[in-house]
């Protein structure tokens, strides 16, 4: 892929079409002014062909202004996005039959059912003939609404009406999904299904830009993660590689036997450990090198001759990530 | 694409239902006719407008739907035997048709004219309201295709109300006292408002999303509906009651006049409600601007038409009216139109840029058409020009084929001379506001008319109150100082009072400010046309294939006639 013609976005050059074919998500420098209010300022980051990527941020972040210009329903001020090569500014149709998009309102129509409301967007999609009908059948199979086909949309419960939207979003079988909010107010057993629903989409080779406040999902769902607060993006990659770039540290529990208060004095002296903390037997504290460095460690308190019982390491989850990267800023 | 494909049974015949349900139907085996009509009617339903397919399921299940599809039955039933007892027994000797036709008529303008257009604008309303629009927006569905979609399902719904009354209005034609030509034309008329009626309503339903515009949009769609009903009702009892008063000839030019302008009117208003739905990225300036020219292009030519027809008829009274209501209509028209075109978005993306004109002739020519302001005030000022001059030459015409002298030919010259010079200042005012206002906020186009109704006030109040100031607040005379003054100005030409030297003077700096304007935006009006990316043509001629492809299945659900009952 080529790029052959360049466009000009207020200051920014910006080619028109992407040139890394494996980027299937890309937002260069965006920006998304309401007045005075900077809802996105410039944000860039890129999501690979068949990764999950979760965008975590606060009410008011700019999370769904951001996958709203992706999703080619708003314009950004400044800046660009890319979704599979094609710029949601310059060619929103083309984008538009790569992606879905799943809002966080349901967007519901009265006095249909299920199979009218998704026969309906297969036909708005363009689908015709056997096509549809195949895409309805996988789509109502793999959401598993076939039992709800024929009972009207506003009697279903939430989850069954989340499973419907992501029914519309699939229905003409899209490269991307964007997903704004998927598991907002639903119970623990459709959160639960809803998350094996997008880990096989992902596993299928689609592209998931999903967002949510329940952290430790997205933790075990995503590829890789972005953090957005008051419209700016403090942090992207795996919850590892922000941990590495942030020198974020490992908590370390070591329980001894005795001489507790001369193993935290012990510890103290070195550089690598921090905050700690005694409790009875166990000394806690923040251990800031890699697992080799944490071996050396245990190997040395040994031959310095503390009497270990366990040695126990937690790596920091994503909502630590989260809380320690955002400052807690809601517009 | 096309990954995420399983489950499916390749190869064998099923339809939709039995997908669904999971099981074969018996009466497809039994009855194959209905399977081919079932067949046919879904590849039939392929075919057309997802909107209307949506909207017709969703109406036919609507408590509105049934409810007054239900009245109106029950209702045409109960006149039908009321109305029918009451002419008793002079209904066997006497024409009764009008007496029971004034009641059909009745009771199906309200669905047609009030209920029909309300649920269309409803139902845009809604998508608007609870985010729907957004889920069309991202799908293949262009705007246009979802207003016509609406506009489809809201005739769909006329034609069944038609339907229900279609029997009572047989019966009343029986009765004798109305020939079918009337009848025909009561009923085309009825549904010609009806349709321009729904249009009206739905270029208002998107207008605002806050809960206040609804409001007051929704009590505008309301009084425009009342206001029709009212004028299309005293119509309507005139043909019924009377008959239809013009012959054959005259009522076909007044058909033709009437269709002319309602179909371009509302064609202009579909391509402007699609244009509200559409982003802010695409060209949504160059399909209004065709539209305008096209309406008042059929406007004129009508006016033009009607003139010839009426002077060939001797009927020289009405020929006056149709040059000075054309002017009149102008006036109004470019007033508004004008305003919204100087307040567009001087923003031309790439994806617009793409669709300008390449050629010398094409930049020449249609420049005039592509968006912002700059383009949109000569093409506003310049039609404004040339409309209100066919509309001179029209009446020029009436004088010299009629010789009625009623109507000043010069008066209306230095009025229409006026009118136009204080519009282009006017819409040079709205470009500076607009340029001024979009520095700090975005601004819609509608804030055109609000900066033009500023420009206007402060042409007049500003000499005037000078003027008022400078004679220690007494009366005092017109002079040139209050040129600018422009319901002054126009009622002294009005009077023909107006001295020449103040036309000239008013005429003359509009035409310097309007040359100095099309020397300043030289840059402007002209900007580079953008290559497409090849990667975007490979991709749009490929979708294209696609489609063309799709059209020329002739078997879509591959349920051909040798499988029929298998």
């Amino acid at each position: 892929m080529t790029t052959t013609a360049t466009t000009t976005t207020a200051a920014f050059p910006i080619p028109a079409v992407h040139s890394d074919d494996s980027v299937c998500i890309e937002l260069r420098r965006l920006h998304r002014f309401f007045g005075k209010t900077k809802a996105v300022s410039d944000i860039s980051f890129s999501v690979r062909r068949g990764q999950v990527f979760g965008y975590i941020g606060p009410n008011g972040a700019g999370k769904t202004t951001s996958m709203r210009i992706l999703a080619t329903l708003d314009l950004p001020s400044y800046g660009e996005a890319f979704v599979d090569g094609f710029s949601v500014i310059n060619d929103p149709e083309l984008v538009r039959h790569r992606l879905g998009y799943m809002p966080d309102a349901f967007g519901t129509y009265r006095d249909v059912n299920c199979w009218e409301y998704l026969d309906f967007f297969a036909r708005s999609y363009g689908l015709v003939g056997r096509d549809r009908i195949r895409r309805l059948r996988w789509v109502l199979d793999f959401t598993g609404t076939r039992g709800m086909a024929e009972k009207p949309i506003r009697g279903l419960s939430k989850g069954m009406k989340q499973r419907l939207c992501l029914g519309r979003a699939l229905i003409h079988d899209p490269a991307v999904l964007i997903l704004d909010e998927p598991a907002a107010g639903l119970d623990p057993r459709a959160r639960i299904e809803l998350r094996r629903m997008i880990g096989e989409l992902g596993a299928r080779g689609k592209t998931v830009l999903v967002s949510s406040h329940i952290l430790t999902e997205l933790a075990e769902m995503c590829d890789s993660v972005g953090i957005i607060e008051q419209g700016r993006l403090l942090a992207t990659g795996s919850v590892e590689e922000i941990q590495r770039e942030r020198k974020q540290h490992r908590e370390l529990v070591v329980r001894v036997l005795e001489r507790t208060p001369e193993l935290a004095r012990h510890l103290a002296a070195r550089d690598d450990c921090e905050n700690l903390v005694v409790d009875g037997q166990l000394v806690r504290l923040e251990f800031s090198g890699n697992p080799q460095a944490q071996a050396t460690l245990v190997r040395e308190l040994i031959l310095a001759g503390f009497p270990i019982v366990e040695v126990t390491a937690r790596s920091k989850s994503l909502e630590d990530v989260f809380l320690q990267v955002t400052e807690g800023w809601v517009q | 694409m096309g990954a995420v494909m399983d489950g499916v049974d390749e190869g064998r015949d099923v339809t939709l239902v039995q997908i669904l349900r999971g099981g074969d139907s018996e009466a497809d085996a039994t009855h194959p006719w209905l399977h081919r009509i079932d067949e046919l009617a879904t590849r039939w339903g392929d075919r057309m407008n997802p909107i209307l397919v949506k909207e017709t399921r969703q109406a036919l299940k609507s408590r509105q739907f049934v409810t007054t599809f239900s009245v109106l039955l029950v209702a045409s039933l109960a006149w039908t035997i009321i109305g029918s007892l009451q002419g008793m027994p002079a209904i066997y000797h006497t024409p009764s048709a009008p007496r029971m036709l004034i009641g059909y008529y009745l009771l199906l303008a309200v669905p047609m004219l009030l209920i029909v257009p309300l649920a269309a604008y409803r139902s845009l309303e809604s998508e608007v309201d609870e985010g729907t629009l957004d889920l069309l927006s991202v799908t293949s569905l262009s705007p246009r295709q979802i207003i016509t979609g609406k506009l489809a399902s809201a005739s769909l719904q006329m034609m069944l109300y038609l339907v229900v009354l279609f029997p009572s209005v047989a019966y009343a034609y029986t009765l004798r006292g109305i020939d079918l030509p009337t009848l025909g034309l009561l009923m085309g008329m009825l549904i010609a408002t009806g349709l321009a009626l729904t249009m009206v309503a739905l270029f208002f339903a998107p207008v605002s999303a806050g809960r206040t515009g609804q409001i007051a949009s929704l009590l505008v769609v309301t009084a425009i509906l009342i206001w029709a009903e009212f004028l299309v009702g005293p119509v309507a009892f005139q043909l019924i009651r009377g008959g239809n008063p013009l012959a054959l000839s005259d009522t076909l030019v007044l058909v033709v006049c009437v269709l002319g302008f309602g179909i371009s009117f509302c064609v202009l208003l579909l391509i402007a409600t699609a244009a509200r739905l559409t982003p802010e990225s695409e060209n949504r300036s160059t399909g209004i601007r065709i539209a305008i020219l096209a309406h008042l292009l059929i406007v004129i030519a009508v006016c033009g038409f009607a003139v010839r027809w009426f002077a060939r008829q001797g009927l020289s009274e009405e020929l006056s009216a149709i040059p000075l209501g054309l002017s009149v209509y102008l006036v109004a028209f470019w007033t508004i139109v004008g305003s919204m075109v100087c307040a567009e978005s001087a923003v031309m993306t790439p994806r617009i840029r793409r669709e300008l004109p390449g050629t010398f002739l094409g930049r020449l020519f249609l420049t005039w058409l592509t968006p912002g302001p700059a383009t949109g005030l000569v093409f506003a000022t310049v039609t404004l020009a040339i409309t209100l001059a066919a509309s001179h030459w029209l009446l020029a015409q009436v004088i010299r084929t009629t010789g009625w002298l009623a109507i000043d030919l010069e008066r209306h010259r230095e009025l229409a001379l006026l009118v136009v010079s204080y519009l282009a200042i006017g819409f040079l005012g709205v470009r500076l506001i607009i340029a001024f206002l979009r520095t700090r906020n975005p601004v819609t186009v509608r804030v055109g008319m609000a900066a033009l109704a500023v420009t206007l006030l402060m042409m007049t109040v500003v000499p005037y109150a000078i003027g008022s100031y400078l004679n220690d607040y007494r009366p005092f005379d017109y002079s040139a100082w209050q040129a600018s003054n422009w319901a002054w100005t126009l009622r002294r030409a009005y009077d023909q009072s107006l001295n020449e030297s103040v036309l000239y003077l008013i005429v003359g700096i509009a035409t310097v400010a309007f040359l100095v304007h099309l020397l300043l935006l030289g840059q402007r009006v002209l900007p580079q046309r953008l290559a497409t990316p090849e990667r975007v043509e490979q991709e749009y001629r490929r979708l294209a294939g696609l489609e063309s492809v799709a059209a020329e299945v002739s078997d879509p659900l591959g349920l051909g006639g040798d499988a029929v009952g298998t």
